[in-house]
């Protein structure tokens, strides 16, 4: 035992006097999750800290930085085990109520801290985005593009009575005077005055700043809503979506969510929240979509895909599930919206997903008439639609220079937290960070860590930093009292099949990609015919028909390049490079699954299980 | 010939081999988009997103104003002016598919939680409550309720 262990330990002593309740009163546990490898994303494992509900894990993300993620227990199962087909090997840990609250605070305080640096980083690159557009004299407005062109003749009767509305409240020339107003503070905004944030130097989250481009671009769209309502523009001719037919209380409740929108834009022209345009300009596309739809008799709702969604093409045998889940997901969103309808106000949050599923299952409708590939709707769901909109008398010069500014200072944001927060494949990966966490979680650092925890594992000079190391670190290290295991969708749906038909035929059927009722090549994998995570003996010689296979299919790629850009040839590669390892015994591929309906997902309950074997 | 041949296929089993040892070691999951994992797949059109946590109504809420109650806590830690605080509030709604944040009392009592946890004083408190609620009583009643909840 080196001398550092053995004062570790008579400190540990030592804090186990002091902290007696908290180490001998467990009351909670902690889980240590060790996923297993597959070809892409980690093809050495992962691994990550399970506090309750809640999953935070390490990512190695883009460009090279470790980023703490926060998951949901289902997400984060539905993400791996299922999605990914990878089981999870969960380790037990007792902790005592105070032990488990230090932790939770520290790994979300850890997480809040580099959402808002990178929620920053994410705000200097739309401000430089701005300040381009800015210099070529045109600005991108977001939801603008969901109305007609300005100096379209007709109006909206909708909006024309909502600003009778809102005239009726603050006299008659309210629109006018903010109107002018908004053009005085464009007149004042001066882009020498960037006020752009300070890149990270300690613990602490950044300071908040509102830059030039980010108060420019909100006057501007401030403008831009007070107009669309003083000219009562209505929306541009596709800007709708034809959802269902209404039932029940339906027209009722579109009446009363439109009579809440109402009220709300009414106050939100009064506003001075510096962010209030944008929020405008949905509320009105939103407003006279629920009061078209009182009057068709059906749900309407405004197009919530952004310009730039990304495609993705729908395989034939699936499109009849996903059209069956987002209806059911659609149908739930509208019953959830008319049981709160009732309460006066319009729940931005549940009236959002139900536009969402209205889209989603509008698209897929519409992609498959189309013949084309349907757009995806991201995290986002608020409309965006932008329109283009002119604007001068800008001093070019000026802002050259602020350009140059926020340049400058996005690279050395992007840098001080690359410093701060850099990823190492040794020494701080999602292994070494957890339980650097975990130690900085007490006051007592590493001692007062393994009184409390009972364990404690080393990363320096040690293996520890690759991920089925360290799990079977954390098993010998720590009072682990409960070792779990959370099957891979594969390995969950043999077993179904094997309890119900013959499981030579199942065995044989499920070995291969050829043949099997359950996998259907994803995009993402790689080229390969046989499944070897299941079959460790006969692994080298399958291992050898996936690499002549990938190696073919390399040759075929080549051949195939022009057409399909290189697609056959990287997966072919793939393919062959993974079959490699299975040469020696090694598993590291295991085939991954695109979607799979919530009714048909594992078992959310763990199982009692040994722990890997490894890869 | 042959043996030029045979140099060829050794070149391209040690560049496979070397490229497996290289593969190996990626340990930790890889996610190439600097904002964590998306959906690109089938899988998006399934969810209310690709966002990472839940997507039930009031697991959202709950999101919501635990990110609002960190922000404020964090503000009154770090400073700043206080537009850019109100604004740094809209884009936090923003991520949570809220546009209209003013009129939501989850903000407030998001806020006002901050504010119990940066433990502020009841002068501040009601600093903020004029800075952010006005008159309106039931903002300034969700600004209250969520400090008390936190300072208790």
């Amino acid at each position: 035992m080196s001398a550092f262990r053995r004062l570790l330990a008579l400190g540990a002593a030592l804090l186990a006097l002091v902290v007696p309740a908290a180490a001998a009163e467990p009351g909670r546990h902690i889980d240590y999750l060790y996923i297993e490898a597959n070809e892409g994303g980690s093809s050495g494992g992962h691994v990550a800290l399970g506090l309750g509900d809640e999953v935070f894990h390490f990512e190695h993300r883009s460009p090279g930085i470790l980023v703490l993620g926060l998951d949901d227990l289902e997400h984060f199962r539905y993400r791996y085990s299922v999605r990914e087909n990878r089981t999870i090997h969960v380790s037990r840990i007792p902790v005592s109520e105070e032990t488990y609250t230090l932790l939770v605070e520290r790994f979300r305080r850890r997480h809040f801290l580099q959402t808002r640096h990178l929620d920053v980083m994410d705000g200097l690159a739309r401000d430089r985005a701005t300040l381009e557009q800015m210099r070529a004299g045109v600005l991108a407005i977001e939801a603008a593009g969901l109305f007609a062109l300005p100096g379209t003749p007709d109006t909206d009767a909708d909006l024309g009575a909502l600003r009778s509305r809102v005239q009726a409240v603050y006299g008659g020339d309210v629109l006018d005077r903010r109107i002018e107003s908004l053009h005085a503070r464009l007149q004042q905004v001066d882009p020498a005055v960037l006020d752009l944030p300070e890149p990270p130097a300690a613990e602490l989250p950044p300071v908040p700043t509102y830059s030039f481009p980010q108060r420019y671009r909100d006057l501007v769209s401030t403008l831009a809503a007070m107009e669309i309502l003083r000219d009562a523009r209505p929306l541009a001719r596709d800007a709708l979506v034809q959802s269902e037919d209404f039932t029940g209380a339906d027209a009722a409740v579109a009446g009363q969510l439109a009579e809440a929108l109402s009220g709300a834009l009414v106050r939100l022209v009064a506003s001075e929240r510096p962010d209030g345009g944008g929020a405008l300009l949905v509320g009105m596309a939103r407003l006279v979509a629920l009061a078209e739809s009182v009057r068709q008799g059906r749900w309407l709702v405004v197009d919530a895909f952004p310009a730039d969604a990304v495609t993705v093409g729908t395989r034939p045998e699936r499109e009849a599930e996903l059209t069956e889940s987002i209806a059911a997901e659609l149908a739930r969103r509208r019953e959830r919206l008319v049981s709160r309808s009732g309460e006066g106000k319009l729940q931005e949050v549940e009236f959002a997903a139900f536009e969402a599923a209205a889209n989603r299952l509008a698209e897929l409708h519409l992609a498959r008439a189309e013949g084309r590939e349907r757009r995806i709707l991201g995290a986002s769901l608020v409309p965006s639609r932008p329109a283009r909109r002119a604007i001068g008398g800008l001093d070019g010069a000026g802002l050259s220079r602020a350009l140059e500014a926020v340049r400058e200072r996005q690279e050395a944001y992007a840098a001080a937290f690359k410093r701060r927060w850099g990823y190492n494949l040794v020494t701080r990966n999602c292994v070494s960070e957890i339980f650097t966490e975990i130690d900085a979680a007490f006051r007592g650092g590493a001692e007062e860590s393994l009184a409390r925890l009972g364990g404690r594992i080393e990363m320096d000079g040690s293996l520890n930093f690759i991920p089925a190391v360290s799990a079977a670190s954390v098993v010998s290290a720590y009072p682990v009292t409960e070792r779990l295991e959370l099957p891979s969708y594969r390995t969950w749906r043999k077993e179904q099949m094997y309890e119900r038909e013959n499981p030579v035929a199942v065995f044989l059927r499920e070995s291969n990609t050829l043949t099997s009722a359950m996998y259907r090549h994803n995009p993402d994998d790689s080229i390969f015919v046989f499944f070897t995570d299941d079959a460790v003996i006969a692994r080298p010689l399958l291992g050898a028909v996936n690499l002549a296979v990938g190696l073919a299919a390399s040759a075929v790629g080549l051949v195939t390049w022009p057409a399909d850009g290189g697609t056959t040839l990287w997966a072919g590669l793939k393919g062959a490079v993974f079959s490699l390892p299975e040469l020696f015994f090694q598993n590291i591929r295991k085939g991954s699954f695109g979607y799979v309906k919530r009714g048909a997902r594992p078992d959310p309950t763990p199982r009692p299980a040994e722990m890997p074997g490894g890869g | 010939m042959r043996h030029g041949r045979h140099l060829a296929v050794l070149r391209l089993i040690a560049v496979l081999l070397l490229s497996s040892v290289l593969a190996l070691p990626q340990g930790c999951s890889f996610s190439a988009s600097s904002k964590g994992s998306s959906n690109s797949s089938e899988s998006s059109s399934d969810s209310s997103g690709s966002s990472s946590r839940s997507s039930s109504p009031e697991s959202a809420e709950a999101q919501y104003k635990s990110d609002v109650r960190e922000y404020t806590a964090a503000y009154v830690k770090t400073g700043g002016q206080f537009d850019a605080f109100r604004r740094g509030i809209g884009d936090i709604a923003k991520k949570h598919n809220i546009t209209n944040w003013e009129e939501s009392t989850v903000t407030y009592e998001g806020i006002g939680e901050g504010l119990g946890d940066a433990r502020v004083s009841d002068l501040q408190l009601k600093a903020y409550m004029d800075g952010l609620a006005g008159q309106d009583q039931s903002k300034r009643a969700a600004m209250q309720k969520g400090y008390d909840a936190k300072k208790g």
